[in-house]
């Protein structure tokens, strides 16, 4: 077992490595930072001479790479437009914890991501518990009655939240919820943000205007899990030990919960397991409609703007989350069906 | 276990060696019968079917360039008797576009999830029974792929493109270049979840009885994973390939609005609700509501038929038909 | 904040902040913006639209443009003329008197060394600043006394009204953190001012959530009436949503069929002229495969081809009333005192379009429905960004050439791809299609715009070039250089006739709709009187009901 995860650990290196010369390649090519810098002018031509070269956008796209891994403290750069290095760059590069400056907010990257994270988590690990346990009910409530008539309704409403799209479903609960029903004169929840300015912010006020968007994130998701575990359910709930159980006498519950549940979970555990990395990247859609100020929202203004080193960052990020919990998911693999061996 | 009952595993076999085999008739048969007396399963082959009529009686109806003429002065209209499904926002017949729009998206739908499920369910298999290097390689690859956000690759993609997708000529109009493109955009993004999913159901059972067994007759591997494996990985593979359709349909909207998909005024289900964003909190329900019904039914028609499907071909099932 | 959201994230405690207890209801004025500004100091470190609008609230600029574009004196005493010794006689030096009452929130004057250290700041080579126009064309700036600012342009400079110093720094808050870090660029005062100028000062930014504003009591003119204005980020469809809940009490940037809906619930949209028009450009670069668009018989036709009218009336309302629609500019500077009244655009003329076409001799002679000469196809690109207004109304001008013989190709591209230089391969640069349509204006309120000179082709020898076109007309190139150097008004605007009539005659940019920014403005909301360049030029006199 732990040689099996030091080797995931060791092969995790160069892939790590491979990303981010794949993720930095396309930032070159993904869009201008100093195109968008001119708010609705265009740049002016001198302007953008000078920025290239501040931004260090000058370099050969070998040369930025490096300067992002390992800094350019070594290396002589051209600070005033005279093409030739006359002072030490003061990048320490990824490797000694700087990934740059944004471009954007003229601080550093890593600052810009951090601000963004609780939000995203606070609001992303919620509407997880809630799809997970709510999919979990609906997914065994439907497997256990199956082509009844409550299990075709389920599965009808699960279907139609899933085939809309996630701002059909935001903007119908902002519409809903917060305009029409304050119209009506009904109690009516926020439209925008984490909290009301200039009031005060109390757990309580955050969850009211958490309501909405963890309402449209689960409403999606419940979908696409209930339909995976109802269907790992149905194949368990059929196989023979099942049978074999129910036949020996256990109650129908134990066998359910003990049994048939350990053995239909290691689809859920793959897909949470594939999901909680992206968590951390937040909702783009969702946040955005609600002015969540999470990670999503940072990735798309970032993109808009082409800020590679926040968008690197973040990126890199989520890679490496993504790498850990592949190695975690098989881990539990092995916990859940000891029959599963490793190598 | 399920498959070690010699059944499924005639079953899986026949479908390995098809050929020459009596059996198959027979159990093909009895898998008809039993798809029949599936109510759901029916219900959802009733379903497709009537779409593919809209789609295609449709469109013996309406021309396409009727569903492609604008008239701005009577634009946003609610439905009447002169446009059922009322106009859109420069005035376009709602009802003649959803006939066009839905070849498109059917078209991408299907395709791009059967190639979505096929790369998936190929590398989740060979990497879940073969382990090892295989399973290092193959889910490295998986990870560095899941680490790129398709939304990236599509911007970059845009700009290489140019905003503009080369025509293929294929096979006529709908299979121009930019629908090859979306389908291979989506096929090849949205492959990885599941051949996690199935690689978890090989990692499980390559080490079971039934398994050892074969390999002690001297079972090829090949019939191993195809035959005895592979059918106890239905599940993830249906329930993905049924929302994969919707995922796929939505999807084409979002490479279609990057300028690197479908280009207008050519509709398809996906742009409309794109379109209809801001209708929503304008009430102009109609927008989104043909297009959002439609997508619905479809998927609910293919996810009823996938069940359907599983149930006539997996026997312990059918004592709830 | 940070913290408590952390500790709420990770241990889920329960903590309450505190509510500051007012004696008395505070006057409390929110904003919505759709878009999160990069940092307060424009054009220093961010040219975003959304932060220029907040200048006027904390850094008052040297003067303001009120609602009728009058300048109105701020930091000075009076506008530097010809007529006060303001500006001398060759038009490079302008000479600014300072007011002696105004200071910083924290009570130091505001003199001429923080004007002499503005200049400084936008031209160091450590400061990675946005644009430092104007101050690139300026040789030297110079404080004789603490009330005077000496600025001496190398040449004369029109347009330095709108530009110069529309921004000042506090020198004695910023030469410390420039001689410590060598670089203001990671300054705390790009978004935590420690000094305003302004009627207000920048509380609290919380990034991605609010900017606070709060009354500055050290204001040097009257103060605010309000005493705390919320800016809050926003979605464009949360804030259609927040004005009609009376969660916000401006909004801005939002589509004109929501313009609609926002009137027919009780909020006011004004439109404010701040220069823009949507126009479409063409290809002048000698590309074979471009030949078509060059012959100026098919720019005419699409002139008369194109029912621009139409499209206005029907795709660009921003009210109820019949005539609440944005029209077509009929120049580049329309509604401007610059105008060519003589000017008018083509009116759609489908008929009179194909007669063009047929006696410039594109006639469809194989029957497809597409004119052709000497084995050409009248077949054009039409590109935009993927703004889906400019989709509708390409969709919509598809289908009308399409009826006089023309067949278009609509090309989307993501905002930064299509205005990239060519210098980054953006493929409108590079000469890729026929046509491409976007909004623009000029140096506004001035005229000025570099965009038809012959210097600013962009080319592998010029990539920031930022003439896309390629057009090269010499008569034209003479008179925007000319125009440029002109200081007297009545001549600069004869320049500016000719200029338009040679745009007008050749179809060198073809008018789609003047552009003026919507504003939505909630019922409660008084005194807003929103100008078309620092905007938010009054707001010491905003008030709530």
């Amino acid at each position: 077992m732990r040689a099996y995860i030091i080797r995931r650990i060791v092969q995790a290196i160069p892939l790590l490595f491979g990303i981010s010369v794949i993720l930095f390649l396309m930032m070159t090519s993904v869009g201008d930072p100093v195109s968008t810098m001119g708010g609705r002018q265009r740049v002016a031509s001198k302007d953008r001479d000078r920025l290239v070269r501040q931004l260090g956008l000058d370099q050969p796209i070998h040369l930025q790479y490096l300067f992002w891994l390992v800094g350019n403290d070594w290396y002589r750069i051209d600070t005033d437009g005279d093409g030739e290095g006359d002072a030490y760059g003061t990048r320490r590069g990824v490797l000694r914890g700087d990934f740059g400056s944004s471009f954007r907010e003229r601080r550093p990257a890593l600052d810009v991501i951090g601000d963004r994270i609780p939000a995203t988590l606070l609001l992303m690990l919620t509407a997880e518990i809630v799809t997970v346990i709510l999919a979990l009910v609906i997914g065994i409530y439907s497997a256990l009655r199956q082509y009844t008539f409550a299990d075709n309704l389920i599965t009808a409403l699960a279907f139609i939240f899933y085939s809309m799209p996630i701002f059909w479903i935001a903007l119908s609960l902002l519409w809903i919820f917060s305009v029409q029903f304050k119209q009506a004169g009904l109690p009516y929840l926020p439209t925008v943000g984490m909290f009301e300015p200039g009031k005060p912010v109390t757990p309580l006020e955050i969850a009211r205007h958490m309501i909405l968007p963890v309402a449209s994130l689960s409403l999606i998701s419940i979908a696409g899990y209930s339909r995976y575990i109802r269907a790992n359910m149905l194949e368990v709930i059929n196989a023979d030990y099942i049978r074999t159980a129910r036949a020996k006498g256990l109650s129908s519950r134990r066998v359910l919960w003990r049994h048939a549940l350990k053995n239909a979970s290691l689809p859920l555990v793959t897909l949470i397991g594939l999901d909680l990395p992206f968590l951390v990247g937040g909702a783009v859609v969702t946040e955005q409609i609600f002015s969540w100020p999470g990670m999503g929202q940072l990735f798309i203004s970032s993109l808009d703007r082409a800020d590679f080193p926040v968008l690197m960052g973040l990126l890199m990020l989520i890679a490496l989350l993504v790498v850990v919990f592949q190695i975690l998911t098989d881990l539990v693999y092995g916990w859940l069906d000891p029959r599963i061996r490793l190598t | 276990m399920a498959t070690t009952d010699t059944t499924p595993s005639a079953l899986a076999s026949m479908r390995a060696r098809p050929a020459e085999t009596r059996l198959p008739r027979t159990l093909a048969g009895l898998a008809w019968m039993r798809f029949r007396r599936h109510k759901m399963a029916m219900f959802g082959l009733g379903l497709l079917i009537a779409i593919l009529v809209y789609i295609v009686g449709g469109s013996l109806v309406f021309s396409e360039a009727y569903a492609n003429y604008n008239d701005t002065t009577r634009r946003l209209q609610s439905p009447s008797a002169e446009h059922p499904f009322g106009t859109d926002e420069i005035g376009r017949d709602i009802l003649a576009r959803t006939i066009y729009g839905g070849q498109i998206s059917l078209i991408i739908g299907v395709l791009a999830v059967l190639l979505s499920i096929t790369i998936g369910t190929t590398i989740g298999m060979l990497s879940g029974y073969y382990g090892g290097l295989v399973d290092a390689v193959l889910m490295r690859i998986t990870e560095a792929i899941l680490s790129v956000p398709t939304l990236l690759l599509l911007l970059v993609m845009a700009k290489f493109f140019g905003g503009r997708i080369p025509d293929l000529q294929l096979l006529g109009r709908q299979f121009s270049g930019s629908v090859v493109v979306i389908i291979l955009i989506v096929g090849f993004t949205s492959w990885t979840y599941l051949a996690r999913l199935v690689r978890s159901t090989f990692l499980s059972l390559r080490e079971q009885e039934f398994v050892l067994a074969a390999r002690a007759v001297g079972a090829r591997d090949r019939h191993i994973i195809l035959g005895h494996i592979l059918p106890n990985a239905a599940a993830p593979i249906l329930v993905s390939a049924t929302l994969g359709v919707a995922a796929a349909i939505l999807t084409e909207a979002y490479i279609s609005f990057l300028g690197l998909g479908v280009q207008p005024p050519t509709a398809t289900w996906g742009s409309m609700m794109q379109g209809a964003t801001g209708a929503i909190t304008r009430g102009q329900w109609w927008l989104w509501f043909f297009p959002g019904l439609l997508i619905v039914l479809t998927v609910l028609s293919v996810n009823f038929l996938g069940d359907g499907l599983r149930d006539a071909l997996d026997p312990h099932s059918d004592k709830k038909i | 904040m940070k913290r408590v959201l952390a500790l709420l994230v990770l241990a889920g405690l329960a903590l309450t902040l505190a509510a500051p207890v007012a004696a008395q209801q505070p006057k409390v004025l929110n904003l919505a913006f759709t878009q999160e500004p990069d940092a307060l100091p424009v054009p220093m470190y961010s040219n975003m639209f959304f932060s220029a609008l907040l200048t006027p609230l904390w850094n008052s600029p040297a003067w303001v443009y009120d609602e009728n574009l009058n300048l109105i004196p701020r930091l000075v005493t009076e506008i530097p003329s010809a007529d006060n010794g303001g500006i001398s006689a060759d038009g490079t030096v302008i000479t600014l008197k300072l007011r002696d009452d105004i200071v910083w929130s924290d009570g130091t004057p505001i003199t001429a060394d923080d004007f002499v250290f503005t200049y400084d700041m936008f031209m160091a080579e450590s400061n990675a600043v946005t644009s430092r126009s104007p101050y690139d064309r300026v040789t030297s700036v110079e404080a004789p006394d603490p009330q005077t600012v000496v600025v001496t342009f190398a040449e004369p400079y029109a347009p330095w009204q709108p530009n110069l110093y529309n921004l000042v720094l506090p020198k004695h808050i910023l030469q410390p953190v420039f001689d410590a870090e060598g670089t203001l660029d990671g300054a705390a005062f790009l978004r935590q001012p420690e000094v305003s100028s302004g009627p207000f000062v920048v509380t609290e930014w919380n990034l991605g959530n609010y900017i606070l504003f709060s009354r500055n009591d050290n204001y040097f003119d009257e103060k605010a009436k309000l005493d705390q204005i919320y800016v809050r980020f926003v979605s464009d469809d949360a804030q259609v949503a927040a004005l009609l809940n009376g969660e916000a009490d401006l909004g801005t940037f939002f589509a004109p069929d929501d313009a609609v809906t926002l009137e027919q619930n009780g909020i006011t949209v004004i439109t404010v002229p701040s220069g823009y028009n949507e126009g479409i450009f063409f290809n002048f670069r000698d590309i074979p495969e471009r030949a078509a668009i060059q012959d100026l018989a098919v720019r005419q036709a699409i002139a008369y081809g194109l029912n621009r009218d139409g499209i206005a009336r029907d795709l660009l309302r921003y009210g109820t009333g019949p005539d609440d629609y944005t029209p077509i500019a009929d120049t580049y500077w329309h509604n401007t005192p610059w105008a060519n009244p003589a000017i008018k655009h083509q009116p759609y003329d489908p008929d009179r379009a194909r007669q063009i076409l047929e006696e410039a001799g594109w006639v469809d002679t194989n029957g497809d429905g597409i004119r052709e000469k000497d084995g050409m196809e009248l077949k054009l690109t039409w590109a935009s960004n993927q703004r889906s207004l400019r989709a509708r109304v390409r969709e919509v001008g598809q289908q009308q050439l399409r009826e006089i013989g023309i067949e278009i190709e609509i090309v989307s591209l993501p905002s930064d791809v299509y205005f990239g230089s060519y210098g980054d391969g953006s493929p409108v640069a590079m000469g890729e299609f026929d046509m491409w349509e976007h909004s623009n204006n000029t140096a506004w309120p001035d005229p000025d715009v570099v965009q038809w000179t012959c210097a600013e082709i962009s080319s592998d020898d010029n990539p920031s070039g930022v003439n896309d076109q390629g057009l090269c007309d010499p008569e034209l190139d003479r008179l925007f250089n000319e125009q440029a150097r002109t200081v007297d008004f009545e001549a600069r605007r004869e320049l500016f006739y000719q200029i338009q009539q040679i745009m007008h005659d050749n179809v060198y940019w073809l008018p789609m709709w003047h552009d003026p920014d919507l504003y939505a403005l909630s019922p409660r909301f008084k005194n807003a009187r929103i100008a078309g360049q620092t905007q938010f030029w009054n707001a010491a006199d905003w008030d709530i009901e």
